[in-house]
């Protein structure tokens, strides 16, 4: 089941108010039953991997539970990463894995292409995350298994995030959620706009973008960077609207998800774009990967960094698919990432005040190369990337040009002002604090743009491949 | 308690909201909507409020054929019959009694007087109702469904519509084709359309089938194409055209029209040639079943064309189609013409349409024209205009070539061509042809003769005339078809422009 279809407009109201119809014990047992319902209509069989990932580190948890020194928790920790990453690997990596050695080294391995489970690479981090937390004793391990599988495949984030903490979800999942008017406006207003910024602004540029892609020799510079900025914002549209959705879906039941996304667009600095893009990816590989490795190469002071930073992104390259495409953009933004580190040894970056002149300056340049990064996310082939880079910088006389109707630019526009109104603020806040008339033109608007303007063509979420 | 209050009088003012959208939407956004996406309700909304009699078909009403010089549809032609009355073609490319039902719903009231609804044989069966193109159908008539406009758009981009994948599709067919028993009152060898299938296409994996003419092979093909398509027996209770065409006509009924349900023809001549009796026995028998259900229903008007057309009116050779050329689709809409005169007594004009197969064919290659392989036009040379046909070094081997049916040609009358065109060579020597061809009928198949372009070459890239007159064979006129055209198998490119060809009466010959 996915957000932008007819069965979760029912679905979603139907475990809403049965939510609130059941006592607070026994909701646990409704969000599961929902959770797995949901997953289960992709393909049912692929639950067996969501049980088996839960009841793995339900069981891991409570064993290092019992045993207070780090040393004797280890080989639970090890046991889990083991299987959840072996998880991973056999089916996202292994047929890339085995294809790219056979390319590169001859060998003759069986390329094996399995499909791929919905969201298994948000959820297994997401239950990495707690496995780690309770070895590092941040977090105590969870005794009930109930609230912890609902944890692991929480219907609303569990297949494109945001990857929770179990500080976090966990621990509002057995908090009595009473009926409040507040969360039932504020999911509302996230819902809208997640559907606006979805099925009106993502799916609207996506056939723009995807005409310039499946032939992009035929085209030339104006073509090229036009599709290069439609592609930003779809999957900037596409990416949060899922998110909007999601944390709207959970704010009907109570539940506040993590931020996911804070006008990356508007960033004044790499490390700034960073902090505002997919932040809970961002803050997992920061917490579990990039601290921890940079520890170890403290040694090397600022250089082992810069080398933390580099491998981290390229590994979040790879996280996202098994594909040399993602790992060229990981590298890119490992590369920039880690030169504006390296930068700032000899020039003092530092973070303007918001729409000062500095600012207003430098969101263009971050945009730029943040829109610039993403063409190897949208090429699929590397070839394909550096095609579009020729075009842009070597314009292709012999071209032809994509069609463009006003419409897409014109959500696409108001998608921008809402951006900017909602900068370092929740959209529903925003909304939420108009006065009475312009909240409900806000709505009418939204609305009629929702019910009536939505792409007509199917354009999955971009992140559900993943 | 105060909290549930809240949320309630908020969900009514949205309620409301929705409501007013909805008007909004409906008045200033949706007929945009549909005309961007619904071909067949874009078509509707053209001729709804201008048409007193609506022709509502698939493919049947028009021509692409290039044999036909009068590219009138179907629904035109009857206009003629009908000067004062405006017949408005709805006319949408595989669309069924399913799509026709939601496209007549929102005919406006009054509306129409008469609707004229064609009835396709084929629509019934397996293949039709399973087939890839309904997903594409069914999204196109989202909009027209029933429901609150706003609300249909947004279906629309939730794509909440029956979106089988191909495959899935397939297999229902194939389903069908392996479990529908097919039942005669005498002993017949096939229980399904699997079976005879099988059995018509089993020559195909002889040895002998290597030595079969290149005719022979295509008649396999096309018969078993038959049986897939024709061989199957209309449930009344479970096939859903009926259940459509049940609701067309209660909806006929409801709304007041006067509902003329036209069988339309099918070609049984070469369905029985390849195929047998038994075919035409199943499409005798579906036409009684649908006769019996529809012809008595008050306000029904059924015209049974079914076997009204030769072989000859036919446009596809290779598909069981029902395309017609222009005598099938004059005849045709004389028969419905004459069929509704009792609606509109004292009202019908005999038109007196023109012969419009002259015996003399011109071609300047500018693309105006309807002849084959008019993809070969190209501009880098030309003779008069801006265009000539190209052949040769591309790999294209056949030019622009003219073809007509023999039937629609006045055989008796003519028995000479005069055939003449420029042409330029891009080097030399270069080898082509133009050739005159009769094809189909067996003994038609062997009459082929050419002439060749290579005499006179002043020099490459120059311009020369040919011109010549040949007499032709008698046995043309056993022929199903005759075709002229410009052929070269060579690397040279060579261009031709302004063709003409006159088939000469005997007396100038």
């Amino acid at each position: 089941m996915t957000f932008n279809s007819f069965t979760f407009l029912w679905f979603l109201p139907l475990v809403v108010v049965s939510y609130y119809l059941l006592p607070g014990r026994w909701r646990w047992v409704l969000v599961l039953v929902a959770s797995y319902t949901f997953y289960m209509f992709w393909r049912p069989e692929y639950i067996v991997l969501v049980v088996g990932t839960t009841l793995v580190d339900y069981w891991v948890g409570l064993q290092m539970g019992r045993r207070e020194a780090v040393r004797k928790r280890l080989p639970f920790l090890l046991l889990s990463l083991f299987l959840n990453l072996g998880l991973l690997i056999t089916f996202k990596y292994l047929g890339f894995l085995s294809a790219s050695s056979n390319r590169f080294l001859g060998t003759e391995f069986p390329v094996l292409t399995l499909l791929l489970p919905l969201g298994i690479s948000f959820h297994t981090f997401q239950s990495l995350a707690y496995v780690i937390d309770v070895y590092r004793g941040k977090v105590a391990p969870e005794r009930h298994l109930g609230y912890f599988a609902v944890f692991v495949a929480y219907f609303p984030q569990m297949v494109a995030g945001p990857i929770e903490r179990y500080d976090g979800l966990g621990a509002q999942l057995k908090e009595a959620h009473p009926l409040l008017y507040e969360n039932f406006a504020a999911g509302f207003r996230l819902m809208l706009f997640g559907f606006f910024a979805k099925i009106v602004v993502a799916d609207n540029l996506a056939p723009i973008v995807e005409t310039y892609y499946n032939t992009p020799l035929q085209y030339g510079r104006m073509d090229a960077a036009i599709a290069v900025f439609a592609y930003a914002w779809q999957i900037y549209g596409d990416f949060w609207g899922y998110t909007l959705i999601a944390t709207g879906a959970a704010r009907l039941m109570g539940v506040r998800l993590a931020m996911n996304f804070k006008n990356p667009y508007l960033a004044s600095s790499i490390t700034d774009f960073w902090q505002r893009w997919h932040i809970s990816l961002t803050s997992w590989f920061r917490d579990y990967f990039f601290t921890p490795l940079a520890l170890q190469l403290r040694s090397l002071r600022r250089w082992g960094i810069a080398i933390s930073l580099l491998i981290t992104y390229l590994l979040s390259g790879f996280w996202h698919g098994a594909n040399w495409n993602f790992i060229l953009w990981g590298s890119i933004w490992g590369v920039l990432y880690t030169m504006e580190f390296m930068l700032m040894r000899f020039i003092r970056i530092t973070t303007p005040k918001p729409w000062s002149w500095q600012h207003l300056l430098r969101i263009p340049l971050v945009f730029i190369v943040a829109a610039l990064v993403m063409v190897p996310f949208r090429s699929g082939k590397v070839y394909v990337a550096l095609q579009t880079y020729q075009t842009l910088l070597f314009d292709n006389a012999d071209s032809k040009s994509i069609a463009l109707g006003i419409g897409p630019w014109l959500f696409l526009g108001i998608f921008i002002l809402a951006d900017i109104a909602f900068f370092n603020r929740d959209p529903a806040e925003v909304i939420g604090k108009q006065h009475f008339l312009l909240r409900w033109v806000v709505y009418a608007v939204l609305a009629f743009l929702v019910l009536g303007f939505g792409a007509v063509q199917e354009v999955p979420f971009i992140y559900f491949q993943f | 308690m105060g909290e549930l209050k809240k949320i309630a009088l908020k969900g009514l003012l949205l309620l409301a909201m929705l409501a007013g959208l909805n008007a909004a939407y409906e008045h200033w956004v949706m007929p945009i909507h549909i005309a961007e996406h619904s071909e067949a309700g874009k078509i509707l909304y053209a001729v709804m409020d201008t048409s007193d009699i609506y022709y509502v078909s698939e493919s049947s009403n028009y021509t692409s054929s290039p044999l036909d010089l009068d590219k009138r549809r179907i629904s035109d032609f009857l206009n003629a019959y009908y000067p004062k009355h405006r017949v408005g073609a709805i006319s949408v490319g595989a669309h069924h009694a399913g799509n026709f039902y939601k496209l007549l719903c929102n005919a406006p009231s009054p509306g129409p007087k008469t609707v004229i609804l064609t009835i396709n044989m084929r629509s019934f069966d397996a293949s039709w109702i399973n087939s890839k193109l309904e997903t594409a159908l069914q999204r196109g008539m989202m909009l027209l469904n029933p429901g609150p406009g706003i609300w249909r758009r947004f279906m629309l981009s939730l794509r909440e519509y029956e979106k089988k994948t191909v495959e899935e599709r397939h297999q229902d067919v194939l389903k069908q084709w392996t479990y529908d028993t097919l039942r005669f009152p005498y002993p017949f060898p096939y229980a399904n359309v699997k079976d005879w299938d099988s059995a018509l296409a089993r020559p195909a994996y002889t040895k002998e089938y290597a030595s079969f003419s290149q005719v022979q092979k295509q008649e396999i093909t096309l018969g078993c194409h038959f049986v897939k398509n024709f061989a199957f027996q209309i449930n009344t209770e479970t096939n859903p055209r009926i259940h459509d065409f049940d609701r067309i006509v209660a909806l006929a009924q409801k709304r007041g029209w006067n509902l003329v349900m036209v069988l339309i023809p099918e070609n049984v001549e070469t369905g029985e040639r390849l195929v047998g009796k038994d075919l035409l026995f199943l499409m005798r028998q579906n036409r009684d079943i649908l006769y019996e259900r529809y012809a008595k229903q008050p306000g029904v008007t059924f015209v049974d064309q079914l076997e009204a057309l030769p072989d000859a009116d036919f446009s596809d050779r290779d598909w069981p189609n029902e395309h017609y050329l222009e005598h099938g689709r004059r005849l045709l809409a004389d028969r419905i013409a004459h069929a509704i005169s009792p609606l509109y007594p004292g009202e019908m004009q005999i038109p007196k349409f023109e012969s419009t197969l002259p015996k003399l064919f011109v071609n300047d290659c500018e693309g105006g024209t309807t002849w084959m392989n008019m993809e070969t036009l190209d501009d880098a040379h030309a003779h008069g205009g801006k265009r000539a046909s190209r052949i040769g070094a591309g790999g294209v081997q056949y030019g622009v070539a003219l073809a007509h049916q023999v039937a629609h040609l006045d055989t008796n009358a003519i028995d000479s061509l005069d055939f003449s065109c420029w042409v330029l060579a891009d080097a030399l020597p270069f080898k082509a042809i133009v050739a005159w061809q009769a094809v189909g009928g067996s003994e038609a198949e062997s009459l082929w003769q050419s002439f060749s372009l290579t005499d006179g070459v002043p020099a490459a890239k120059t311009w020369y005339p040919v011109h010549f007159r040949v007499p032709l064979w008698p046995e043309l006129k056993k022929a199903r078809m005759f075709k002229v055209y410009p052929y070269t198998k060579g690397e040279v490119s060579i261009w031709i422009d302004d063709i003409r060809v006159e088939l000469l009466p005997k007396k100038a010959a």
